[in-house]
């Protein structure tokens, strides 16, 4: 009998491939065959679940079938409710009708100029009335459908932009200047920004970049865009499916945070064991040149965040050496948060990096040139994104470029620090292995907590956290800022921000509690942490400082909800662990109970604290 | 894979309609999930299996197999006499 995880792994990876099959040729007929086995497929991938609303001023449906599978290729669950047909306003004002009922979590606005005000993509710049003057009416119209909308609900809002004309009615001389179409164009994409601006919790999606990066000829098909009013070419149907989907990843928390690389013939041309350190191909003439251009990819997504690591089968050093020493290598030790160098699987040397980073594998990205690795690391690490590199190192660059899973809707200071804040992790570990023990090891890290109380300036971090925290986290709602921005203003809850920094480095922002207070009773309503700096003792340091505080308060009880989800399991019972009791049995979610008369609040010695508790 | 049998697969997935039951009379009025959006999956899944382009004209007239083998007929896919 084969172990049900086992079998749920392989029926996971079998799935996946089935998408990946689409993804490599997503024709109608391969698109609609899996989609008739959705719920198959959806049934054997973990995923989150998503209910979008469709609001179009075309015929939307076709487009179905494609953000749906690419959504589950993203670990996903997109269930979608469509707007009658062209009534994007009116479903926007009208909200409490279907609506309304569908309860969305994010409403997709696919405006298309194009299709509202046609004059301005025939030039016809004078029917009847000024084309100008009929844009800046569908807009007032469109923030007026958003501003009703809002009041309402806070689902997200994304809202596409508008494609750029191309027949241009004055030829040769069409400028940007005032009253050109490509004029009132712009416009109206500055004033979408505007809208969305405005209204929060709405994010502009860059449907003309889309279109552009296509080719508006081959984007478009007039044959159904006339006879059935859907213009996207059939060919295109999954590239919509992916566009959308970038943009629900964040919401869904289903970003990837690391890439893990192999070495020769992906950072570097040639077999470092063969070729030597300096025969490798590195350098200004290709092929060196199409590795550095791929490390100059790799190095700005490093800058902006992403985590960078090398797994590699060779000689424990070498690889080392090279990124150390070779005078051509773009990324060097800095950048790299981890490095296993040796002849062991590599589906092993990716389990120890997610160990070593706190991080869970399917938030990881693997690029590698062998198709033997990367077969075995989808069938063994199915999570895992692995992306085999083309034959052509020229081609590298854009396998950075058309990287999925990375997007974010804001980057916060944070962000741009991660890197660095991983390799000090990392660092960190080599010494734990040095200490003694582990209380001489927290205080040779001489750590630094500041808590903050309803601080503002943390309303960005406060929100991403909530989005991309899924192992510790007590309770996982996902927020916005204007959730957070409400929960810190109300009189009845406080939003405590936790920073962390050691001799190693800052680590910012990494612990967050929303707490919902009543006269005697404290409620601990969420509570996270960065996976990244557990195993130090901060998590309990954090629940002793605000049981310290609701018992100098008044409070005789702290409350604690664990809401478990396929990801917080392993920290069930961190509540117990802090000397809570349970008070319900309901599986769905449990009720943890400190008494605080005579619980420890005491906070170990090895760390420095600020607000201190009042003693 | 003989052109029939191309345009049977292409229906039967399209349609969810058994292979064996896909004949040259079968018509839009007889299938539920032919439908005006499958008939926009249909017509496209066939061009794209074919490499043919329909003018949009037959897009509205082609709603039985053996008038889509007709017109493929005529743009040069042999089904035989």
């Amino acid at each position: 009998m084969t172990d049900p995880i086992v079998q749920r792994g392989i029926a996971h990876a079998e799935a996946m491939a089935t998408l990946d099959r689409v993804c490599a040729e997503p024709t109608v007929i391969h698109l609609v065959s899996a989609y008739r086995r959705f719920d198959e497929l959806a049934a054997a991938i973990p995923h989150a679940a998503l209910k979008m609303a469709c609001l179009s001023t075309f015929t939307a449906e076709p487009l179905t079938p494609a953000i749906r599978l690419a959504s589950l290729r993203a670990g996903i669950r997109t269930d979608i409710w469509t707007a009658p047909f062209g009534q994007v306003v009116p479903t926007l004002i009208d909200a409490d009708k279907g609506l309304g009922r569908f309860a969305p979590d994010v409403v997709l606005v696919a405006a298309r100029l194009a299709d509202v005000v046609p004059d301005l993509y025939d030039g016809l710049l004078n029917n009847e009335a000024p084309t100008a003057q009929k844009v800046a009416d569908y807009l007032d119209q469109l923030s007026a459908g958003i501003a009703a909308f809002r009041q309402r609900s806070q689902a997200t809002l994304l809202i596409q932009d508008f494609e750029r004309p191309c027949f241009l009615v004055a030829g040769l001389n069409e400028t940007d200047s005032a009253g050109s179409q490509i004029d009132i164009w712009q416009s109206a994409n500055r004033r979408l920004q505007d809208v969305a601006t405005v209204s929060g919790n709405c994010y502009v999606m860059g449907y003309d970049a889309l279109v552009a990066h296509h080719g508006s000829a081959s984007w478009i098909d007039p044959r159904t865009e006339l006879y059935g009013r859907i213009p996207i070419a059939a060919k295109h149907y999954w590239d919509y499916g992916q566009f959308v989907v970038r943009y629900l990843r964040p919401l869904a928390g289903k970003t990837r945070k690391v890439i893990i690389l192999d070495a020769d013939n992906t950072l570097w041309g040639g077999i470092l064991g063969d070729d030597g350190i300096d025969g490798i191909k590195l350098g200004s003439d290709f092929p060196g040149s199409a590795f550095v251009r791929f490390q100059r990819r790799l190095l700005a997504l490093q800058q902006r965040g992403i985590i960078l690591c090398i797994a590699s089968k060779n000689e424990p050093g070498s690889v080392e050496n090279v990124v150390n020493s070779h005078p051509e290598m773009v990324l060097r030790p800095d950048h790299i948060a981890c490095m296993r160098v040796s002849w062991s699987p590599k589906p092993d040397a990716v389990r120890d990096i997610a160990e070593t980073l706190n991080l869970s594998p399917d938030s990881f990205v693997f690029i590698d040139d062998s198709p033997v690795e990367c077969a075995m690391m989808r069938e063994t690490l199915p999570e895992v994104m692995t992306i085999q590199l083309p034959d052509d190192p020229a081609r590298y660059a854009d396998v950075i470029a058309s990287l999925e899973g990375f997007d974010q809707f804001t980057l916060s200071e944070e962000d741009k620090q991660r890197g660095a804040m991983y390799k000090a992790e990392a660092d960190r570990k080599q010494l734990a292995s040095a200490a003694v023990d582990l209380p001489s090891f927290y205080r040779g890290l001489k750590m630094r907590l500041s808590i903050g109380i309803n601080d503002e300036r943390f309303v960005a971090r406060a929100a991403q956290m909530t989005q991309r925290t899924n192992q510790f986290n007590m309770h996982t709602i996902r927020c916005s800022e204007d959730d957070i921005r409400a929960q810190m203003r109300a009189a009845d809850s406080e939003v405590l921000t936790l920073s962390l920094s050691d001799r190693f480095g800052d680590s910012g922002v990494v612990g967050l509690a929303v707490v919902e207070k009543s006269a005697n009773r404290w409620l601990l309503h969420m509570l996270l942490m960065s996976c990244r700096v557990l195993g130090r003792t901060v998590e309990s340091a954090f629940v002793a400082w605000i049981s310290k505080r609701a018992l100098d308060a008044g409070a005789v009880e702290l409350r604690g909800v664990f809401v478990p989800t396929v990801k917080n399991a392993p920290f069930a019972d961190f509540y117990h662990r802090c000397g809570f009791e349970p008070t319900t049995t309901d599986t769905d979610a449990v009720l943890w109970v400190l008494k605080l008369i005579s619980a420890d609040t005491t906070i170990p010695d090895w760390f420095d604290i600020e607000p201190a508790p009042s003693t | 894979m003989k052109n029939e049998e191309r345009l049977k697969a292409i229906v039967s997935g399209v349609l969810g309609v058994g292979e064996a039951d896909i004949h040259d009379s079968l018509s839009s009025t007889d299938v539920d999930t032919w439908d005006s959006l499958n008939h926009i999956n249909l017509m496209t899944a066939v061009e794209e299996e074919f490499g043919v382009r329909f003018p949009t004209e037959a897009m509205d007239r082609l709603k039985s197999v053996g008038l889509i083998k007709r017109d493929l007929s005529s743009l040069g896919i042999d089904f035989g006499a």
